[in-house]
């Protein structure tokens, strides 16, 4: 659930990350899952499109 | 990938402590396998779609 917009803000202010900061500080589960979420979408659309041009191509060739 | 689960033991893991449960990969480690997976399906992706233009071209 969302918490209030004050209480949000005021937990932002955390330092900008250094280098070292990778594998010991990492992002949230929820954003890796969005992220995950939004690449499959795109690929699995890249992919249809892909096989429809296969096939549409496949039934102009034998015509 | 394997259908077996990596099951950490003394052997292969020398902080493992049981009462902490099972261990699962950071989520660093989620985006370190993505940042080498995607631009890899991207590449297959894009050398498929750019034959496909030319054929149907």
């Amino acid at each position: 659930e969302h918490k209030s917009q004050s209480g949000c803000q005021s937990e932002k202010n955390w330092p900008i990350c250094a280098d070292d900061d990778w594998g010991t500080k990492c992002p949230s589960g929820c954003r890796m899952q969005g992220v995950i979420d939004e690449k499959d979408q795109e690929y699995s659309h890249r992919i249809d499109k892909i096989k429809k041009l296969l096939s549409d191509n496949q039934n102009n060739y034998k015509k | 990938s394997t259908s077996t689960a990596y099951i950490a033991t003394r052997e292969n893991c020398c902080i493992l402590d049981d009462r902490f449960g099972s261990f699962c990969p950071t989520t660093c480690g989620i985006a370190d396998f993505l940042n080498e997976y995607y631009p890899t399906v991207d590449n297959d992706l894009q050398e498929m779609e750019r034959i496909l233009q030319r054929i149907s071209n």
